[in-house]
């Protein structure tokens, strides 16, 4: 059996179960020597809460929040995949999905995006710069 | 594949007055670690080799004088065994009482016809089953990738893409075009000399295409061409063709209204029984590198 044609695989996940459907594929995708999976979150950018005309939390409070909350999530995903003896990362990041993805994708250069429908439910496939794999509701088999 | 094809022996079944003494003898005897247990001939428990183990353990929180009497020595099957259990017709599937087993946290079933017990399915039978199954099936889960090819320049990377991760697994590939609907349907009757021209010069053109992508490797290519509705007509095909993994070209939108409009692959991925791999046209980075 030869090694994958991908070498570094980004998976995008939300944090459900719906998502982790990309990680049999992630599994199967990085088989090989040398290949490593990044798993990224991406935490919509927060808005100061206010109440009272008080504020109650601010931006960097929220978004400290959300990404501590990410890692926390990511964290025991991540370790899974190292048990099977996979290389893996995992970035969490605040902002726009496509355009954070993108960024992700320029900065780790990453060779295919993998990736449940849902997650993304905005993401125009046809805007990125590299192939995605995407498995949709009727999908028998996960993504 | 039903569970009575798992039933290699006569069953082996005990009474529910018999010593725990007796029956462990007897399950060593018989290298088993679960036995139905009948009362008139009917099922009334199952008594497992984990349940007699716990009976035996002593509970005393130091060594004591418990530790020099044999805790079995008074008891029989109807005080350890399971009572109630969850028993299978022969004819169930395999993929049913696996999932019996999970849902019902069963360590083995007895397999039950017309009230008599013709034997015993245990959960390290199902997954013998069941990972034999996958691994016939499709050693690395990959065991067809359909490529769906627009015939337009800068789409055959796609083909490229699906042959690239098929010679990973030794999967197959087939190389699918669709004329548009409202064309051709071949076979009926209405369809002109010129009809039949353009779906062969298509079916050249899938061939063509499907050589260039090979770039000299030795990989096998089934070529088709098909009409309809472009996205239905992908998905159907990939469902009878029980593919793993569809793979077509992500079609650039340019302009401001690029973003909202529902490109092929955006489709395929709400109507396809599998993944779809959307690679950009070339040019674009990411692919085929």
């Amino acid at each position: 059996m030869r090694s994958s044609p991908y070498s570094r695989l980004l998976v995008l996940l939300d944090g459900t179960e719906r998502g982790e459907r990309a990680l049999p594929w992630a599994r199967h995708l990085a088989r090989g020597p040398g290949r490593v999976v990044h798993l990224l979150m991406v935490a919509p950018a927060a808005r100061a809460l206010a109440a009272g005309g008080r504020t109650v939390a601010f931006v960097d409070q929220l978004e400290d929040g959300a990404r501590a909350a990410a890692h926390a999530y990511l964290g025991p995903v991540a370790a899974r995949l190292r048990e099977d003896g996979m290389t893996v990362w995992t970035h969490v990041r605040v902002g726009g999905l496509a355009q954070v993805t993108r960024a992700v994708i320029e900065e780790l250069d990453a060779d295919v995006l993998v990736l449940t429908d849902g997650v993304a439910p905005l993401l125009p496939l046809h805007a990125a710069p590299i192939p995605v794999l995407m498995s949709g509701p009727r999908s028998r088999r996960s993504a | 594949m039903k569970i009575k094809t798992l039933l290699t022996r006569p069953a082996i079944t005990i009474g529910p007055a018999t010593s725990i003494r007796d029956a462990r003898a007897l399950m060593r005897r018989r290298g088993i670690r679960h036995l139905p247990v009948l009362e008139h001939g009917r099922l009334v428990g199952m008594l497992a080799e984990r349940g007699i183990d716990r009976a035996d353990a002593s509970s005393a929180p130091e060594i004591g004088v418990h530790d020099w009497l044999d805790p079995l020595a008074d008891l029989v099957v109807a005080d350890v065994m399971t009572r109630g259990p969850v028993a299978l017709h022969p004819e169930t599937s395999v993929a049913e009482a696996a999932r019996l087993a999970c849902d019902h946290r069963v360590d083995a079933f007895a397999v039950v016809d017309c009230d008599e017990v013709a034997g015993v399915v245990t959960r390290s039978d199902l997954l013998a089953v069941l990972g034999g199954l996958l691994e016939h099936r499709h050693p690395t889960g990959l065991g067809h990738v359909l490529a769906a090819t627009s015939l337009r320049p800068g789409t055959r990377r796609a083909l490229g893409e699906a042959l690239r991760i098929a010679a990973t697994a030794g999967a197959a590939v087939t190389a699918l075009h669709v004329l548009p609907a409202a064309s051709f349907v071949p076979g009926l009757e209405g369809a002109t000399a010129e009809d039949v021209t353009r779906v062969e010069r298509a079916r050249r053109r899938v061939a063509d295409e499907a050589t260039a992508a090979r770039a000299g490797r030795a990989q096998d290519v089934t070529c088709e061409v098909a009409e309809g509705t472009v996205a239905r007509e992908i998905a159907r095909r990939a469902e009878e063709l029980d593919s793993d993994l569809i793979v077509v070209g992500a079609e650039a939108r340019p302009g401001i209204l690029g973003a909202f409009v529902e490109t092929l692959a955006d489709r395929l991925v709400r109507l396809a029984p599998c993944p779809v791999l959307a690679v950009p046209r070339s040019g674009a980075r990411g692919a085929g590198r």
